[in-house]
């Protein structure tokens, strides 16, 4: 056994017949674009794997991005494509590849892993569902009748220009860059997402990335998958490119703190319910977490609480402690307490008022950022 | 006369009066301590004294913006006025550019002025921030809906208010203790919109200083949370206030408000911030802050060949070889956008309308 270390380039064909075998990405993935998408920069930098017989037989990519909470910017890390080869499972290849990558991305700096899936290798790393978001489903029916005054058209990579910055406005967001599709994971070319521009007459006013199903009996329907801009021309041109795809359904999932999109959809009737972000989430660093969200607890707290309110982290324990008020939790507890999900633990006294005015902090969906 | 300086304790109840006669506040009745007319302490003045008493003054505020996360130092003047008996004698210029140095001195990259007279526009502050502005009346609203309300905010809604406020891409930055100074200045209402209960919009209400104080005419001072919500509530506040007539005005870089402008047929006419002008103080210094702002506009090598300066009243904007030097007025239109913006052609065209106007937001509770 070797590793866990970085991929090297000359063994990403074995990489991408690992990826392919555990996903069965064949028949959805064009196996060649896929293969070469695994040697671009971002994936060499955070594929992590253990070699056995020459090959990778466990893999994790990591990939380090910004996000920005109401101008706030802090580091979070993406896992995606875990996988271990059938017969080199149950040998803690998997469990070995995930705590070296969890090291390496608290060195690195990030504040926050985001994990694209939820099994117990994650659970017992801390890695939990998290986050307030609201949940709704439309139909073709149920939407109402189309804007006339909007247009809509299928996105291409150069159409970024127009739309970066109606992402930076948004005001919680993964930081993009201009240049961010020549950089970002693999994902994006071979899974294709359904990217509309939806203008009105002077410009673009919103884009709406959807994402078709896995499974070929569910064709007729999509997930939003990313979004930025005006809320109501999103809902506006619903029908439009529902219209267009011949889709019948479409499932939002969004963050509660996008007050636009839930009253514009509850006064169109959707019908919306409480959610958690996609995958699970894990509290890397949290004293250099809310040190980066000093300005966003600024804005909330009195300066005598902010002065004397601290956070800790020793190992997997946490701790946060207002004067001689003081909260010890695990870090799963931590996660669904600073994020928002279910088992957040109650806090009474001033602490408790004081963690009920910062938590949750909103967060991002990956969207575009995906892993 | 003095030289401009901060008022000394004893020279407050003078610094009311002056205040009073210039702006129509209610004059201090005799015995009566000095009023606190927009609840702002005594370092932020500055005056100029002649016999024995302060005859011209400004107030300097400063704070932060935050625009799309790039945090820019920024000045704010206002309260700007001088005695009737000592005008025309160069007073308010000389306090004008005093303070002009030492906010530039202090490293402010723009400088907010509340008004709009030709004293301002003589150092280059000019009207700018393109905003959408309409007239509403309370018959003219067909979009009340039942399940949301208006009320005016209690001190006890300022978290709530604050917590809105810190959603939005594009505005002041605030601690908590902002608020009740905010509160205690009184120079506008805040009304929180609630649907179904539950938090949803607010926004200010100001009076607008040409129409007598009790005219039933308000402005949109700021506003925060969603659009659709607070068009929708708008009946709702006019029944909640009593006004005939409210004055919206937002920013144009709020993609949503206008489309819902249009979708309820509300006619909007462009303009720019109202009753302000903005001075460009230090365009190198507030590039390299809204470095994250041009990075989303901008590919690293545009980035890389774009070079800002300024030296003597004169501002340079370079790209590939091209350049374009504008005085400071100018500039200031090509920056934050203005109806006197100058066309540039070109390479170097192409990159600044991809990064001007700088947004920049309504004044609103930080009104200096």
């Amino acid at each position: 056994m070797e590793g866990p270390r970085l991929v090297r380039r000359n063994e990403v064909p074995e990489l991408s017949n690992l990826l392919c075998e555990v996903f069965g990405f064949d028949g959805i993935y064009d196996k060649a674009e896929f293969t070469k998408g695994l040697l671009r920069p971002v994936q060499l930098r955070g594929g992590m794997i253990v070699v056995e017989d020459g090959r990778p037989v466990s893999y994790i990519l990591n990939v380090v991005d910004e996000v920005s909470v109401y101008g706030c910017r802090f580091k979070v890390a993406s896992i995606g494509g875990v996988c271990t080869d059938k017969a080199y499972r149950n040998c803690g290849y998997a469990g070995q590849v995930l705590a070296e990558t969890l090291r390496s991305t608290t060195a690195a700096g990030a504040r926050v892993m985001i994990v694209s899936g939820n099994r117990s290798l994650y659970e017992r790393n801390h890695c939990v569902p998290a986050g307030d978001l609201l949940a709704a489903s439309t139909s073709r029916e149920q939407m109402p009748s189309p804007d006339p005054s909007l247009t809509v058209r299928r996105f291409s990579v150069k159409d970024w220009g127009e739309l970066s910055p109606l992402s930076a406005a948004e005001p919680v967001r993964f930081v993009r860059p201009y240049d961010f599709f020549a950089k970002c994971c693999c994902w994006w070319d071979v899974s294709r997402p359904e990217v509309w521009v939806l203008s009105g007459a002077d410009g673009p006013l919103a884009y709406l990335s959807l994402l078709p199903p896995w499974r070929r009996e569910e064709r007729g329907s999509r997930s939003v998958g990313d979004y930025g801009g005006s809320r109501s021309a999103i809902l506006g041109a619903l029908p439009l490119i529902c219209e267009a795809t011949e889709v019948d359904t479409v499932s939002f999932r969004f963050p509660r703190q996008d007050r636009e999109l839930s009253y514009l959809m509850s006064s169109q009737g959707f019908a919306l319910k409480p959610s958690t972000l996609s995958g699970t989430h894990r509290v890397l660093n949290l004293p250099g977490l809310m040190h980066d969200l000093r300005p966003y607890l600024a804005a909330r707290l009195s300066g005598s609480q902010l002065r004397r309110l601290s956070f800790d982290q020793s190992g997997e324990s946490c701790a946060i402690t207002l004067g001689s008020e003081r909260l010890d939790m695990d870090l799963s507890a931590a996660v669904v307490l600073v994020f928002g999900g279910k088992g957040a633990p109650r806090v009474g006294g001033e602490l408790g008022e004081v963690l009920r005015a910062v938590f949750p902090v909103p967060f991002p969906m990956p969207g575009f950022n995906y892993v | 006369m003095s030289e401009p300086r901060v008022p000394r304790p004893d020279e407050l109840d003078d610094l009311s009066d002056l205040a009073a006669i210039s702006f129509g506040f209610e004059p201090r009745r005799p015995g009566e301590r000095r009023r606190r007319h927009s609840g702002h302490g005594r370092s932020e003045s500055r005056i100029i004294a002649m016999d024995g008493k302060p005859v011209s003054h400004i107030r300097i505020v400063y704070s932060h913006l935050s625009i799309e996360g790039a945090k820019v130092k920024v000045a704010s003047f206002g309260g700007v006025c001088t005695h009737p008996d000592y005008r025309e004698r160069g007073i308010a210029s000389r306090l004008l550019d005093h303070c002009l140095n030492e906010v530039t001195g202090a490293g402010t990259k723009l400088l907010i002025i509340s008004g709009m007279r030709g004293l301002y526009r003589r150092i280059d502050a000019v009207p700018v921030g393109p905003v959408w502005t309409a007239s509403l009346r309370a018959d003219s609203l067909a979009c009340d809906t039942v399940e949301l309300t208006a009320r005016p905010a209690e001190a006890s809604d300022w978290p709530v208010l604050a917590a809105l406020h810190q959603a939005e891409p594009v505005r002041f930055l605030r601690s908590a203790r902002f608020y009740a100074g905010a509160a205690a200045g009184g120079h506008s209402r805040a009304h929180l919109i609630e649907h179904d209960g539950a938090p949803i919009a607010y926004l200010c209400l100001s009076r607008i200083w040409d129409l007598p104080h009790d005219a039933p005419v308000r402005r949109f001072r700021e506003y925060a949370g969603s659009r659709a919500a607070l068009l929708a509530a708008l009946p709702a506040v006019f029944r909640a206030t009593g006004l005939s007539e409210i004055q919206v005005e937002f920013p144009m870089y709020d993609r949503e408000f206008p489309y819902l402008a249009s979708r309820y047929g509300i006619p909007l006419e462009a303009d720019t911030i109202y009753s302000h002008t903005i001075r460009l103080l230090d365009l190198p210094g507030l590039m390299r802050a809204l470095r994250p702002y041009l990075q989303a506009r901008l590919s690293p090598s545009d980035l890389r060949g774009l070079g800002f300066q300024q030296a003597d009243g004169v501002c340079r904007f370079s790209f590939a070889g091209e350049h374009a030097e504008l005085n400071l007025s100018q500039a200031g239109f090509l920056v934050l956008g203005g109806q006197d913006k100058p066309e540039i052609g070109g390479a170097l065209g192409r990159v600044t309308s991809a990064i001007f106007p700088i947004p920049v937001p309504l004044p609103g509770l930080n009104y200096a």
